[in-house]
């Protein structure tokens, strides 16, 4: 294995500051007031600030509407329907046209203040970063000022990543990436002495390298195959997880490690992916066991769980059948929107200095109400041929889809199972009150 | 369960007949219950391949057999005439214990033969010639016990673990159990009688954390799912004369077990709650023995997978209460204080 190491310095000279991301709020970044300067300098440059700034204003404003529009829908007609509002629904109708705009208010201001921000930016390894989920989780760190080591097997791959990463955030990030392959001990240790001598501490490890050995039965599978599976997933996860332990044990701020999950961590069967559940079952597990290691107790490592859900990436579609795609259309998100929504749980979680967290993107209900809104989301990813739909990453982070996955991601980063809850209870008790007056009217 | 008359008789047919072609279950009303034996047939090569003519004296294929459970089920199985093929890394252990065994089946009436071979099962190779060996030698192979597991043999955290020993811990307990499964299946498939997977589960197995031994917990948590997986596989495929299935020892004072016998609380458990190999390896053979001939009555229900297990949480709390208030198993194992 080759020797290569390379870390990057902000590279002044890349021209990618144009495409600079519109999702930088949650950096002190100097960028819209560079851009306002720039726009005050130059009047012809102020138009497309200006729109940018309007569509920034009115995007995703359907789904604040929506949600005022579908309570006083739903406040009106349950309450007409069932014959309890004395004055027709518009009453009703009314009152759940605000409690829907107030939680849609909520839901878009409120949801950012609810997120603990780290006071200095994090120094974060993620392995298996180069592409995937992991290249997501790498570009939505660095987006929110982080300084990201990306590894992975290849030199060309870990270059390769580095550069499209900078195109796509811009140029005053940190990023370096070191090759590593995660089933050896002594090239788990290099990338840990690698990063921690370029970024001086590590806070965040993502554990985010596996292979699925492709959607095949098992008795199919080659042997070799599956040796891979369980030394890249299981053996893999073990290694980084310990070497990881090891350093963030000796560091004064301690750290945080994250190991990703996948289908069989619940303990459910996984047909056509044996291997990979069995392992993905066992990296589950072990969150339990590290919680009572003392490196965890007595030096603030804490060791987590993210749940990423069903992501659209080479892992998962390797060997999908047509069936298999359409249900993706349903349950598959772009590792974009997924990242979103992992990222500012996980930097939390190391702001609030918190153990054994266990972060779930796709949680059964959400499943399930997926699947009840599963027209809705037809050829979404896949048309009924089994045809990919969806644009390629470049596009979708620099091209003419950039605001729809903007949108999404954003989304995804605000949703909140407290709000949603909170709402629900809202509309309910706001039923349970009408009924209530309604019945104090009828019996005097 | 209440069986209906018919399918009653059906089944008593079945059972005295030894081979016997399903012609007239097709007539019968309860169809679903056969369906998937109709088809086997049908699609086979005119050979029922249910897995239901499986009868004792059994071949039995037990990896990682030359210590601990192993060794004890090896010993258990011959003394009730099955053929026994074991195998392990250490050739010199291996021939060790195929003489010492052997020489207790000369002397036991009635015994089985044994036989052995070093593979290490982390070995594609290895297991795929170990797994033709079992059946040139033994010329079926109908139960396939996946036994052979490690953790280095130490109690320790994750941080103070060396490189060997989690290598070691997941190639073996893992992929050892995987290639197992895999050629295990290989072989039975194409075996008119079939034939049945038994996998170890060990501590971690329930999802319960397994602090001092993490690497060892998630191993053992992975084949648990792993088992589901290949259940569900096989019902897939429609191969219904493989059945795939969990052993649970429980605690076993053997060196995995009393490697970690060093703290007071370990010493509490070991005492309260293990047994020796013997004693597990008498409970769990009949149990093993009874799977084929269960299946066989369950109206070819073999793809469902059976999970027998020693140590019972009931069992388990019943000791410990037992130890708290009559100070039962005190000392049984290793000095308390």
């Amino acid at each position: 294995m080759s020797k290569t190491k390379f870390a990057a310095k902000p590279d002044a000279s890349n021209q990618a500051s144009k495409k600079q991301s519109t999702r930088n709020r949650d950096m002190p970044d100097k960028a819209p007031l560079e851009k306002l300067q720039k726009a005050l300098a130059s009047p012809k440059k102020a138009l497309p600030f200006l729109s940018e700034a309007a569509d920034r204003a009115t995007d995703g404003l359907h789904k604040p509407i929506g949600l005022v529009l579908a309570s006083a829908h739903i406040l009106g007609s349950a309450c007409l329907l069932s014959g309890v509002s004395m004055g027709g629904a518009w009453g009703p109708a009314a009152m759940g046209a605000v409690l829907g705009s107030l939680y849609a208010a909520l839901n878009r201001f409120g949801m950012k203040r609810f997120w603990r921000m780290p006071h200095a930016p994090l120094n974060v390894v993620v392995t298996g970063g180069t592409k995937g989920l992991g290249k997501a989780i790498a570009r939505e760190f660095l987006r929110s000022g982080d300084r990201v080591m990306v590894s992975s097997r290849s030199v060309q791959a870990v270059r390769k990543a580095m550069n499209e990463l900078r195109d796509e955030v811009g140029p005053a990030i940190w990023i370096g990436g070191i090759d590593c392959d995660v089933s050896s001990p002594a090239s788990v240790q290099r990338l840990t002495d690698g990063a921690a001598s370029q970024m001086g501490s590590i806070d965040v490890w993502i554990n985010n390298a596996g292979f699925s050995g492709s959607f095949q039965s098992f008795l199919d599978a080659s042997p070799e195959q599956i040796q891979e599976v369980v030394q890249t997933n299981l053996l893999g996860c073990l290694l980084c997880t310990r070497a990881a332990m090891r350093l963030m044990a000796a560091q004064p701020r301690g750290g945080h490690i994250f190991n990703m999950d996948g289908a069989g961590a619940d303990g459910l069967p996984t047909p056509q992916y044996a291997a990979y559940g069995a392992t993905k079952a066992g990296i589950a597990h072990l969150l339990g066991s590290l919680k009572a290691e003392p490196a965890c107790q007595r030096a603030r490592v804490g060791v987590h769980c993210l749940s990423p859900g069903m992501v659209l990436t080479n892992l998962l579609l390797e060997g999908a059948s047509d069936t298999n795609k359409q249900i993706f259309n349903i349950l598959c998100e772009q590792p974009e929107t997924v990242a979103a929504f992992l990222v500012p749980r996980a930097r939390t979680v190391a702001a609030r200095g918190e153990a054994g967290r266990y972060i779930r993107f796709l949680t059964l209900p959400r499943a399930l109400l997926r699947f009840i809104a599963a027209p809705l989301r037809a050829n979404r990813f896949f048309n009924a041929d089994g045809e990919p739909m969806y644009a390629a990453e470049r596009e979708r982070i620099l091209g003419q889809r950039a605001r729809r996955t903007e949108r999404l991601a954003a989304a995804a980063a605000r949703r909140s199972r407290n709000l949603a809850f909170a709402y629900s209870a809202s509309l309910a008790t706001a039923y349970a009150i009408i009924a209530a007056d309604t019945l104090t009217h009828l019996t005097p | 369960m209440e069986q209906p008359v018919v399918l009653r008789n059906i089944i008593n047919a079945r059972q005295s007949c030894t081979f016997y072609y399903p012609r007239r279950r097709r007539s019968a009303p309860h169809k679903g219950v056969y369906m998937r034996q109709a088809e086997a047939v049908s699609g086979g090569i005119g050979l029922t391949r249910s897995g239901k003519d499986l009868q004792p004296p059994y071949n039995v294929v037990i990896t990682g057999g030359t210590k601990g459970v192993g060794r004890a089920l090896a010993r258990e199985f011959l003394r009730v005439g099955d053929n026994v093929v074991i195998c392990s890394r250490d050739r010199d252990r291996v021939s060790s214990t195929v003489r010492e065994l052997d020489g207790f089946s000369q002397v036991e009436e009635g015994a089985g033969k044994i036989q052995g071979r070093a593979c290490n099962m982390a070995k594609p190779g290895d297991v795929a010639s170990f797994a033709d060996f079992a059946r040139d030698s033994l010329g079926t192979v109908d139960l396939w016990i996946n036994n052979a597991g490690s953790n280095g043999y130490k109690y320790k955290t994750l941080t103070e673990s060396s490189d060997a020993d989690l290598i070691n811990i997941v190639e073996t307990n893992v992929l050892g159990t995987m290639l197992g499964c895999k050629e295990a299946i290989r072989v039975m498939r194409d075996q008119r009688t079939g034939g049945h997977i038994f996998n170890m589960d060990g501590a971690g197995a329930d999802g319960d954390a397994t602090p001092r031994f993490a690497a060892y917990g998630a191993t053992k948590r992975g084949l648990v799912q792993l088992s589901k997986s290949l259940q569900a596989e096989l019902k897939m495929l429609n191969i219904n004369n493989v059945g795939i299935h969990n052993l649970s020892p429980g605690m076993v004072t053997t060196d995995l077990l009393m490697a970690g016998a060093d703290t007071a609380t370990a010493k509490f458990f070991i005492n309260c709650l293990a047994d020796p190999p013997e004693e597990v390896a008498a409970y769990l053979v009949p149990r093993i023995r009874r799977v084929p001939l269960d299946s066989r009555t369950l109206g070819g229900a073999i793809g469902q997978g059976t999970y027998i297990k020693y140590l019972t949480k009931g069992k388990a709390y019943g000791q410990i209460l037992a130890r708290l208030l009559t100070g039962a198993r005190k000392d049984r194992f290793v000095p308390e204080d």
